[in-house]
């Protein structure tokens, strides 16, 4: 078992994260104690190793398979691992310096391989190191959806959230990762907030594909299609209230406005 | 989240309530305690607030809310002209927490009075502190729940629609700063000693920290002291007395101009870090949320310093306004419009009493 713990303050910066990066040593950590007593999880150092394991060895054809593979473990197995926190200290999960602990210390090479490239920059000054924009994935600011849906651990919870909010299964989660556009742009937004609003609209938006250049047209990723179609759903949702709908209804609205982009 | 503008339907968007909220220490038992809800002016037509934050730290487990119309709210007609039954109206509170990532509706009671054709709603909504986090947006709606013609003008109205819609709440992590200095901290430093801070400068502000702390250079205080002459109390006052007065008014002024800063740079340094994701990014809604709570205390309670001659004040839409500015905009805002806000909208008198107040001065 693996004690729960959390940074004594949340980064403020991408400068802090390289920092804490190069010389863990420098973080100052604390123990969650809920009563005076500790709360644990089941043991991360396994867990981490198994999540390493499955991006090394899953039969995935490219790289970025790999990762993906390793992704959907850890998002079905943190949220399992958390379900004694959420009983004990839901708070905690809203909190930064608890998400950035894991980041930092409980998953650091997944961390690393996933948005940095592995941990060779820095090692050697001669390679670049990431982009602001990578590492700024170390920090979680609690009131920013577009800052959760971008963290290198909570992003995963969210999906696994989102799907066991949805049904009680976490088998949902591989159709979030089918493009990680589409979760990026829901969840990183108000409306991504209620689970099955949520997981209507990754459906709906995966059904969104590049319009080819043409004589007459210029060619639309899919991802600008995609982008008008959230802009179109927050227009609706300021008239009609989406969550209180069932998923029939939901869809009904979503397939009319698919339609028009 | 307020629903306001024209809508081709008969809609009731800012009905009348009745809110009554409260407390409770116990986490299942019957008493409970009323506490008051803060109505803030500006923006919105009816929009309350309360921070929670003492409620915690007083060890309180529960909170409240009650929520009853009090007069006829607008949309009978959808019952009494088009006749539908008041089954297939839904009320309740629509709930969106960002930090605590909720967005859910919980029902009400709806009514409907043939004899005096009047709708009318009530609800009680409990809510545990220990799963609050951040900030909770909660929006008395009542929803149309399945397809019909609007009475009025026959254009067809879907499920889901918000035909009416109340004085939002917002429940907050946070205590309300009704002034500086009830909400910062102020410490003194000797700026010249202390490698940290720059030398040549005279204050310094940590937004980070719960309450936020302005650091004050020992030298303000080392002049206010020698400046310190009594008032005359007519006439033309003793040249200490103006430079003091001076002096402490300049002094408040850049302290204010430093939250300003400190906001609106990490407003910029939040799109400049989306925009070097996604070069096509445009959407500036929830930079607001991106800030940290302090920031936006700052924006929520000193609106007026930040608005310009159109007189935009709605927090999130000012955030994104400055999010969107061009920099020669943004340089005209900080070296004139917000100056110019903080010198005459803004009561200078209070910050520099605040200032005085919190440095200690009359401890001297």
């Amino acid at each position: 078992m693996t004690d729960v713990c959390l940074l004594k303050r949340n980064p403020k910066a991408v400068a802090e994260i390289q920092n804490y990066l190069r010389e863990p040593s420098k973080a100052a950590i604390e123990v969650l104690e809920v009563g005076g007593a500790r709360v644990s999880m089941p043991d991360l150092f396994n867990l981490h190793e198994k999540v390493l394991n499955e991006i090394r060895t899953s039969g995935a054809a490219s790289e970025e398979e790999k990762k993906v593979a390793g992704d959907e473990l850890l998002a079905r197995e943190i949220h399992i691992g958390l379900s004694e926190v959420r009983r004990l200290a839901p708070w905690i999960l809203n909190d930064g310096k608890f998400w950035s602990w894991l980041a930092l210390f409980e998953f650091r090479d997944y961390a690393l391989i996933r948005w940095c490239d592995g941990d060779e920059w820095l090692k050697d000054s001669s390679i670049p190191q990431p982009k602001d924009s990578k590492l700024d994935r170390f920090i979680m600011r609690p009131e920013s959806v577009h800052s959760q849906s971008r963290h290198v651990i909570r992003r995963l919870y969210i999906y696994a959230e989102c799907s066991f909010g949805f049904d009680g299964t976490y088998k949902h989660i591989p159709l979030m990762l089918q493009d990680l556009d589409v979760p990026g742009s829901v969840f990183e937004r108000r409306l991504g907030l209620s689970p099955t609003l949520a997981l209507m609209l990754i459906r709906s938006a995966l059904k969104l594909t590049a319009s080819p250049k043409t004589s007459s047209k210029k060619a639309v990723s899919a991802r600008q299609k995609r982008r008008k179609f959230m802009r179109e759903v927050n227009l609706l949702l300021s008239t009609v209230a989406l969550e209180t709908l069932d998923e029939r209804e939901i869809n009904s609205y979503l397939d009319q406005i698919l339609v028009n982009i | 989240m307020t629903r306001i503008g024209f809508t081709p339907y008969l809609q009731s968007p800012g009905f009348k309530t009745e809110l009554s909220a409260f407390v409770s220490s116990s986490s299942d038992g019957p008493e409970w305690e009323s506490v008051e809800l803060n109505r803030s002016e500006g923006f919105y037509e009816e929009l309350y607030r309360y921070q929670y934050k003492a409620a915690l730290q007083e060890g309180k487990k529960r909170f409240r809310l009650a929520i009853s119309s009090i007069e006829a709210i607008g949309i009978e007609d959808y019952v009494s002209v088009g006749g539908l039954n008041v089954s297939d109206l839904r009320f309740g509170i629509l709930i969106v927490s960002t930090s605590s990532r909720v967005r859910k509706f919980e029902k009400g009671t709806i009514q409907y009075d043939a004899k005096e054709k009047k709708v009318s709603i009530n609800g009680e909504f409990i809510f545990d502190f220990e799963n609050l986090s951040g900030n909770f947006e909660i929006e008395p709606v009542i929803i149309l729940m399945t397809e019909t013609k609007c009475p009025l003008t026959n254009v067809k109205v879907r499920p889901g629609t918000v035909i009416a819609s109340g004085a939002s709440i917002i429940l907050e992590n946070a205590l309300k700063p009704d002034n500086l200095k009830d909400w910062f901290k102020f410490e003194w430093v000797n700026f010249k000693a202390s490698p940290e801070f720059r030398a040549d400068s005279r204050n310094d502000l940590d937004f980070e920290l719960d309450p936020p702390v302005i650091y004050l250079d020992e030298d303000i205080a080392n002049f206010h002291h020698i400046m310190n002459k009594i008032d005359n109390e007519r006439g033309k006052q003793p040249k200490a007395v103006l430079a003091r007065r001076a002096h402490d008014r300049l002094i408040a002024m850049d302290v204010l101009m430093r939250c300003v800063a400190t906001v609106v740079e990490n407003i910029r340094e939040q799109v400049a870090r989306r925009i070097s994701e996604d070069p096509e990014f445009n959407e500036y809604d929830d930079i607001f949320d991106s800030l940290r709570q302090n920031e936006r205390n700052f924006i929520t309670y000193y609106p007026d310093i930040f608005a310009d001659r159109s007189g935009v004040i709605d927090p999130r839409k000012l955030c994104s306004e400055l999010a969107k500015a061009s920099q020669s905009v943004i340089f005209q805002m900080l070296t004139k419009t917000i100056p110019r806000n903080i010198n005459c909208k803004f009561s200078a008198s209070d910050v520099v009493k605040d200032v005085q107040e919190l440095a200690g001065y009359d401890n001297d």
